[in-house]
């Protein structure tokens, strides 16, 4: 309680920090628009046609990102993982993927597949694929040492072994690469939207900054900042509900 | 209790007069190394059917390997141990360990029952079937009513129990245990103990315990092997008489375990020294 009562009483300091420095003009108003503009357009923005649609295609093409994402990256990683052999030789190839700026790839995959949300998704699912896969290799590779010996000394057999021990144990990881790849895919989803002219709240905060909208698109920033948490904490629940012993044990 | 039998045993005999499950483990010349190091040096020792024994030596004197390779887990560098009259290279259906980290022993995900129930499923043993066997075990360890909970949600001396049921369940008749109490409080540590005797009066297996307690020792063993050196060897065998039926008041205040602790505790003292 007292934790949420903290995470309140910040926000509230960087609102009023914020309403300040608009109302003693310490911040240029065509960099950062008053805060009462900015809520009024918070609220405003419901009304606009644009907005719901927009909301639904970030949201609706990220989760879409995150599912292709997961379902080659979770089979991939507990292949690889298993495989101590693979493991090792792909570990170069896979720092560079998590490394590698996607966004880059953009003008590419424009040509290749338009300026639409196959594309968007596309991109987030490589930009979702990599945290996926290194968390379950992860949580693969990473097998209590008792645990195996227990393994081992009740003689328990390899596919046994595999649904019942290696897959359970690595489900904590894994989560945690999809709590990952929630926050990425609204970023990514955002950031494509901005530069390329697909529909989503990406397209709308630029939309608005050409219209010289300032308040509008700060507006539309935040929801896509909510958008990310409202994502990262309803995955929370479900992982909290779904895998209960994981936060109990470690 | 009745316990359900997977296949039929050989019983042997011991000094005792004893019928007993649990084959006979033999000891002969082990040495162990990791890398140059020599940790034990030929070391000899032998587990008669029935029997408790007692593994008692300074830390990192090497009984954690020993226990490991009586339970076939890690092969000796030299020498062998053989159950029944047969040399092992890999764990055996027989033997059941109870690992000192009873914690991470346990799969979190798994209820204590499936715990129990789990390793049965690898000798493909139907579902009903290892229910009920890993109930019974559960019924044995005195964790009747645990079965639906999950192993984060018991006790330490409880999730301690469910590994001891685990490892009869899997029809052990040799029960190797890393420092089982270790971690626990004096009351339940105590429980435990007489939880061991009782298993062995009842379902005659053989229980080999590694203890840093000379007291737990001399109270549970019929045999108290005294480990000690660089690279260890045995240094003392001290046979225990004191009967089958202990008691933690009784046979504790007994002159003859008194004596029996000092010479233990002499044994350790000396070689420390
Ligand atoms: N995997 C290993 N590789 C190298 N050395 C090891 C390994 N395991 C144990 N040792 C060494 O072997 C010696 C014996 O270790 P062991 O764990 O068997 O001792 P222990 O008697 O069980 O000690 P404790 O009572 O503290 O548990 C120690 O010196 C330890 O450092
Ligand atoms: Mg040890």
């Amino acid at each position: 309680m007292s934790k949420l009562l903290w995470q309140v009483f910040v926000v509230v300091i960087v609102l009023l920090g914020w309403f300040a420095g608009n109302h003693f003009n310490v911040f240029n108003r065509d960099v950062i628009p008053p805060m009462t503009d900015v809520a009024y357009q918070f609220i405003a923005a419901w009304a606009r046609p644009e907005f719901l649609p927009a909301i639904w295609s970030t949201l609706s093409d990220a989760l879409m990102g995150i599912f292709f994402a997961a379902v080659l990256a979770v089979p991939l990683g507990l292949l690889i993982g298993s495989l101590r052999a693979v493991e090792i030789a792909t570990r170069t190839l896979l720092d560079f993927g998590r490394a590698f700026p996607v966004v880059a790839l953009l003008p590419i995959f424009v040509l290749l597949i338009g300026a639409n949300s196959a594309m968007k998704i596309v991109t987030i699912a490589i930009a979702c694929f990599f945290p996926i896969l290194l968390q379950t290799i992860y949580g693969v590779r990473r097998q209590e040492p008792v645990i195996v010996d227990t393994v081992r000394s009740f003689r328990i057999p390899h596919h046994l072994r595999f649904f019942r021990v290696l897959l359970p144990s690595a489900l904590p990881y894994i989560a945690t690469g999809i709590r990952i790849a929630a926050t990425v895919s609204i970023l990514v989803a955002v950031g494509t939207e901005v530069i390329m002219p697909v529909p989503g709240v990406g397209r709308q905060i630029s939309v608005a900054s050409i219209n010289d909208e300032v308040a509008l698109a700060f507006a539309y920033v935040i929801y896509a900042g909510f958008l990310g948490v409202i994502l990262t904490t309803l995955w929370e629940i479900a992982e909290e509900r779904m895998l209960p012993w994981a936060r109990r044990t470690r | 209790m009745i316990r359900p039998k997977l296949q039929t045993v050989k019983t042997h005999e011991n000094g005792d007069g004893v019928a007993s499950k649990a084959p006979p483990m033999v000891v002969r010349d082990l040495s162990k190394s990791y890398g140059s190091i020599e940790v034990i040096s030929g070391l000899n020792m032998h587990v008669d059917p029935g029997e408790i024994i007692c593994i008692v030596g300074p830390s990192g004197v090497g009984k954690t390997t020993l226990l490991r390779s009586l339970s076939g887990l890690m092969p000796p560098t030299s020498g062998s141990v053989s159950v029944g009259g047969k040399v092992i290279t890999q764990p055996l259906e027989e033997i059941g360990i109870v690992f000192q980290d009873y914690r991470g022993s346990l799969m979190p995900w798994m209820r204590t029952l499936e715990n129990v129930a789990f390793p049965l499923q690898g000798r493909g043993i139907g579902k009903a079937e290892r229910e009920q066997r890993a109930q019974e075990c559960l019924d044995t360890v005195g964790l009747s009513d645990a079965g639906q909970k999950y192993p984060w949600e018991l006790s330490g001396g409880m999730q301690q129990r469910v590994a001891i049921a685990r490892a009869l369940a899997y029809d052990a008749h040799i029960l190797l245990m890393d420092e089982p109490f270790g971690s626990l409080d004096a009351q339940t540590r105590l429980g435990l103990e007489d939880l061991v005797l009782d298993l062995r009066s009842r379902l005659k297996i053989s229980v080999i315990v590694v203890t840093h307690d000379i007291d737990e020792a001399v109270y549970l063993a019929d045999r108290v092997v005294v480990l000690a050196g660089k690279p260890a060897s045995v240094v003392d065998n001290v046979d225990v008489d004191l009967g089958m039926n202990r008691d933690q008041i009784k046979t504790k205040s007994d002159p003859r375990f008194v004596e029996y602790r000092n010479r233990v505790l002499s044994e350790i003292m000396r070689v420390r020294d």
